[in-house]
């Protein structure tokens, strides 16, 4: 049986689909019995939705209307 | 702005094309994060900015060359990659401190026997919706980012802000699969260790 160390080691190619079958039988095996381990993949999974959705850094007004006159000129030559 | 708010991306790339400066304008709030978080792992928060401004310029020139291969986002995390990768690294950032607590063997998180230690308890605030809506969490999430180590921090940017796939990242970063796993996979670990933190005493 897989530690709950070992388990949580292979979180991230449990959520992308990346483990060969044993591997991932032996982790189903595990995350069935263990509720902490369950909980761990769970919030791993969360926390990788919420950093594909997050806006850590915005553009400055400044920045944005630099970009969309850049835009404008471009497009207008071609 | 969200990604969600965007139109469907074979309509968003024709009227990109078609001069359409404030479906432009969204685009540059939707995709500018992410593309802002690839250029300061890869080439440091000194000139990230400017990395940023010079690939929105090079996606404009190109943007009617732009086949739709791949997804736009993934296109533009590409070019600012690239572009990063270019310029040479001008601020060396210090080492965290943080990093030390990823060792292993002295994981507190677990026993010497690989049990947990003290439990993982079910978190407050859970939903990622949720998640995003808390700012003080945000901005510690944003504090801890930058904290990682430069590898790392490069590849939970690329893969997990950048939603590039893992073949890509592999090239741009001149690693192996193995090796870009372990390190996705570090990251993604602080990441929700820091979160789990903030849940259990509110602080960052």
């Amino acid at each position: 049986m897989l530690s709950c160390k070992h388990t949580i080691a292979q979180g991230t190619d449990y959520l992308d689909k990346e483990l060969g079958f044993w591997r991932k039988v032996e982790m189903k095996m595990h995350l069935m019995i263990c509720v902490n381990c369950r909980r761990y993949v769970k919030q791993l999974k969360q926390t990788v939705i919420m950093l594909s959705k997050g806006q850590f850094k915005q553009p400055s007004k400044e920045q944005i209307d630099q970009l969309k006159r850049e835009y404008k000129e471009t497009n207008s030559k071609q | 702005m969200t990604i969600e708010s965007l139109p469907p991306e074979d309509e968003l790339v024709e009227r990109l094309k078609n001069n359409d400066v404030q479906l432009f304008e969204r685009v540059v709030k939707a995709y500018h994060s992410a593309m802002y978080g690839v250029a300061y792992s890869i080439a440091g928060q000194s000139i990230a900015d400017e990395v940023v401004q010079e690939a929105w310029v090079s996606a404009i020139n190109a943007i009617h060359k732009f086949e739709g291969r791949s997804a736009l986002k993934s296109w533009l995390i590409r070019i600012t990659a690239n572009e990063a990768k270019t310029r040479l690294r001008k601020e060396s950032r210090s080492v965290s401190l943080d990093a030390v607590d990823e060792n292993w063997a002295t994981d507190t998180r677990f026993t010497q026997q690989g049990h947990w230690a003290e439990g993982n308890p079910e978190w407050d605030i859970s939903s990622p919706d949720d998640l995003l809506a808390a700012d003080e969490l945000q901005d510690c999430v944003k504090k801890h980012m930058v904290k990682l180590p430069d590898n790392q921090q490069q590849i939970i940017n690329l893969r997990d802000v950048g939603g590039l796939d893992m073949d890509t990242i592999c090239n741009i970063l001149d690693i192996t699969a193995s090796n870009a796993r372990v390190l996705l996979h570090r990251a993604r670990d602080k990441m929700q260790q820091v979160v789990a933190r903030f849940q259990r005493t509110g602080e960052c």
